[in-house]
């Protein structure tokens, strides 16, 4: 849906802008709108042109290639500065066994053209190609290039990533020598194994050894050569939105690949007497323009390497082969590709021992614990046992008490026990509650006495309930009935647990029942009696809620009747 | 030997003679030359060097005849395999030339230098030319042998040097040297067009400089005469032939190696036709003097020093070979 056309016209470039941004954001319903009036957001390249050239511009360049093929003079010649030094005076012959190994030179100049600044980078192999035994002559430039993959990744996985350093490689370029007829072997492993590590540019070097016939001959079979053994090398890529003037460009320059170079940095005056001064090499028989389009494919190679793929070429290390390469270790997750496999095996090895070390370390202590967790809990188990047996055997004792009380009350006067109800309650702090047995006299409820608190007996004048328990264990602490755990009774129910007492100023303020059965949870004392419920087991009112406060009560809940007044508690 | 010979005819007193009439014994000459001719004459180039270097061209531009193919990198021998090490291929022709029959046979190494290990490459080229060298002396030696033995000796080597315009390859030094011991070794600058006038001159300084301090003796030797003066130093003319003959050599010792450019296609230059090549900013004439050093090289193979060549290889290489095969057969049969 887009917004109704008005005011003026819209330029392309924000038309354009739309565009991308929709293609960015796909997953983003996005909508295209025409602006009503400039805004001004086209200055947006010239905001990015001014700051990367304050930035300045960084660029490297590795050539490989054998002796005497023109390396360093195609670079000077690229960049119409003298940034590799060529090996004009020949060195004394020595013993040419001296070096045994590919070296890795890199010079780096800082050039300028235009307020544009470019730090560039020639890093060269001399050497390469050059032994009689050249089978590990690729290996040293392979490592080196991966060296700085992984030195850019580590700096990318630290902590402080302010000055990072970015030494990797933007293209290779690699020299062909003009034999005429194909690929050497060397540069078939050569080309394989860098192609897939580093954006390959392929060169015919000197190639003012070959007439166009042979050029063209030789082209087509590098070309076969390289599609037949996999050869990665770098084509500059076309883009959608390319001008048509671009595309073009791009498709010839695409079509000389392999470029076939030449380099000079010497001058002379073409035509003679004209005072115009060109590039080239000349010979008896004539005058080869470096610059001259029909003479040799430098233009096209300086055209694709500096004017237009620059920053694509870095563009592709960065983003595609740098990336590659970075999954691939993240996905290994093991130190630097350099480590040998067999002691990677070595110290899969170690770790895994070690991890089930540290493994039956942990069951024993494990174990360990265990045991001690168990031994605790039985000696609490003792304990409890022995308490248990105590409890008994007191609840036994006040059994044998109650009995004989009940043989003295059955022949003592029964009127006086039931004055003693209906009259005025005694003042008497109710320290606890202690379970009593079924007996009682009459039948009724709270015809027991005694309290139970902690062996101690403590008499009460009155019942302060009734419950059906079998033996109480009263908790006590510092002389306050802090709370009554019932246990079992025969069949009824399992057992009471008095969750808490409040106790304040050594006196029982509060009860709080958590009950079994679940009917309440608690009941508050100090003056306000909560109780959400009264646990009934078989009509038998299993507990009684006993408020006191400061020895003062207010009412029992029994099995829904309220019954008040008649339990003092004080 | 030839110095002993010169003391033996010393001691003995010589008496040059003035005739007093013709005799005609100059005519031997004469007959020396028809025996030659029916009997043909016969020359064997060997060939070395990597490939593209313009080998087969050369050849094929020396004796202005297609004799070799040029095969290109990537090779494969008859049953179409790659060659994976040096190979040697000879072939043989019969060209014709005034009446003057020359059997060519030339010997290509194609896999030379081409492998990435190229380790040990020269063993093949040193054996064939060992081989060459002991089937003519076992032919030699044995009791009942034809008249005349079939010479399959290689008379001479052209080593060819990949114009990098910088100094020669360890490989080239090491093969060098090996070959130059049992052969005569030309050095030959393929493909030179690639080098300017200056860095021309400066290669060969260099190349020269390189091969005197490794040692390798390359044809024409400078200290080896073979056309030495048996006869006992017969007048002032002969001296002066000598010193015309050692003044050449040096003159062709500067040269070398010879900085070469082969082709066998024809360009017009001048409304002539000659061998050349055509490029888009000039046209080599193979055949120039000033272009490159082919004529030079044409002239000292082919039109001076050939039998120079076949010479030297008997007398010298092919004597020094019996020489140490004898003692050892003789130290072997001793123990």
């Amino acid at each position: 849906m887009s917004s109704a056309v008005s005011g003026e016209p819209n330029s392309n470039s924000t038309n354009d802008a739309n565009h991308t941004i929709a293609l960015i954001q796909s997953n983003v319903p996005v909508q295209k709108k025409k602006l009503n009036g400039t805004v001004g957001f086209h200055f947006l390249p010239n905001q990015v042109h001014r700051k990367s050239i304050k930035k300045g511009f960084q660029f490297s360049i590795m050539i490989v290639g054998e002796s005497g093929l023109g390396k360093s003079t195609l670079i000077n010649t690229l960049f119409n500065a003298p940034i590799a030094p060529t090996r004009e005076s020949p060195k004394e012959a020595t013993n040419t066994d001296s070096s045994k190994a590919v070296e890795i030179n890199s010079f780096t100049s800082d050039i300028e053209e235009n307020g544009v600044k470019l730090k560039l980078t020639v890093i060269d192999t001399p050497g390469f190609g050059d032994f009689i035994n050249n089978a590990e002559a690729h290996k040293p430039i392979l490592r080196s290039i991966e060296e700085r993959y992984e030195h850019y990744l580590e700096q990318e996985s630290r902590v402080a990533r302010k000055n990072m350093v970015d030494s990797r490689i933007h293209a290779c370029i690699y020299f062909i020598a003009p034999t005429g007829h194909s690929l050497k072997q060397l540069d078939v492993v050569f080309m394989k194994e860098l192609g897939a590590k580093v954006n390959l540019i392929p060169v015919i070097a000197k190639s003012d050894l070959l007439t166009d016939a042979e050029t063209k001959a030789f082209k087509e079979r590098i070309l076969e050569d390289i599609k037949a053994n996999h050869i990665q090398i770098y084509y500059p890529a076309v883009h959608d939105n390319d001008d048509p003037e671009t595309v073009q460009e791009i498709k010839e320059i695409a079509s000389r690949i392999p470029f076939a170079v030449i380099g000079s940095n010497q001058t002379y005056e073409h035509p003679p007497g004209s005072g115009k001064h060109i590039r080239g090499r000349k010979y008896p028989w004539g005058l080869i323009q470096v610059d001259n389009e029909a003479h040799c494919d430098f233009i096209k190679l300086r055209q694709m390497l500096i004017r237009s793929h620059m920053e694509e070429l870095k563009e592709q290390t960065l983003e595609v082969l740098y990336e590659n390469h970075r999954s691939q270790k993240l996905v290994e997750g093991f130190g630097s590709p350099t480590k040998n496999p067999a002691k990677f095996e070595e110290e899969k090895r170690a770790h895994e021992t070690k991890m089930a070390k540290m493994e039956s370390e942990m069951k024993l202590m494990f174990q360990q614990k265990i045991l001690a967790e168990e031994k605790k809990l039985k000696q609490a188990e003792e304990g409890m046992y022995a308490r248990h047996r105590e409890m008994k055997n007191q609840l036994e004792q006040q059994r044998l008490d109650l009995e004989e009380r009940k043989k003295r009350l059955l022949g003592g006067n029964s009127a006086s026990s039931f004055n003693n109800r209906g009259g005025t309650p005694t003042q008497k702090k109710v320290v606890g509650v202690a379970a009593a047995g079924a007996n009682s006299d009459d039948g009724k409820i709270g015809a027991y006495k005694k309290l139970y608190v902690v062996d101690v007996e403590v008499d009460v004048d009155v019942v302060v309930g009734v419950f059906a328990a079998g033996i109480g264990v009263v908790v006590v602490t510092a002389g306050v009935v802090v709370g009554v755990v019932v246990p079992t009774v025969g069949g009824v129910y399992t057992h009471v647990v008095v969750d808490g007492v409040f106790a304040a100023g050594g006196v029982v303020v509060g009860v709080v029942v958590v009950t079994v059965g679940g009917v309440y949870t608690h009941v508050l004392v100090d003056g306000v009696f909560a109780a959400d419920g009264v646990v009934v087991a078989n009509e038998v009112v299993i507990l009684v809620v006993v408020a006191t406060v400061s020895g003062t009560y207010i009412h029992v809940v029994v099995d829904g009747v309220t019954t008040a007044g008649g339990v003092v508690v004080d | 030997m030839a110095t002993e010979q010169k003391k033996t005819t010393a001691s003995e007193k010589k008496l040059r003679v003035a005739l007093t009439g013709y005799v005609g014994f100059d005519s031997i000459t004469g007959q020396i030359e028809k025996k030659l001719l029916k009997r043909g004459f016969a020359f064997n180039l060997m060939v070395v060097g990597r490939s593209g270097l313009g080998k087969s061209t050369l050849v094929n531009t020396l004796f202005a005849s297609h004799l070799v193919d040029s095969k290109g990198l990537l090779k494969t021998n008859e049953n179409g395999v790659p060659i994976q090490t040096t190979e040697i291929q000879s072939v043989s022709h019969i060209i014709e030339e005034n009446g003057v029959r020359l059997k060519l046979t030339i010997t290509d190494t194609p896999g030379y230098g081409d492998q990435v290990n190229n380790d040990k490459c020269w063993e093949p080229i040193i054996k064939y030319i060992k081989d060459q060298y002991s089937g003519f002396l076992r032919k030699e030696l044995t009791p009942t042998r034809d008249r005349r033995i079939a010479d399959t000796r290689v008379h001479a080597v052209l080593f060819f040097i990949s114009p990098s315009g910088h100094a020669l390859t360890p490989l080239d030094i090491n093969v060098m040297r090996r070959i130059s011991e049992i052969a005569n070794v030309i050095p030959v600058i393929g493909k030179s067009d690639s080098l300017t006038i200056e860095e021309r001159t400066a290669f060969k300084k260099r190349i020269k400089e390189e091969i005197e301090y490794h040692g390798i003796k390359t044809f024409p030797y400078a200290d080896v005469f073979v056309d030495e003066d048996l006869s006992g130093g017969l007048g002032s003319v002969l001296d002066e032939e000598e010193r015309a003959d050692r003044q050449l050599v040096n003159a062709i010792r500067d040269v070398i190696p010879f900085a070469v450019v082969g082709s066998e296609k024809s360009v017009v230059v001048d409304g002539k036709a000659v061998r050349g090549r055509r490029t888009r900013w000039g046209v080599i004439n193979v055949e120039n003097e000033d272009h490159c050093e082919f004529i030079a090289l044409r002239n000292f193979l082919t039109r001076t020093h050939l039998q120079d060549l076949i010479d030297v290889t008997s007398m010298i290489h092919y004597e020094g070979f019996r020489t140490k095969q004898l003692l050892a057969l003789k130290e072997a049969s001793g123990n």
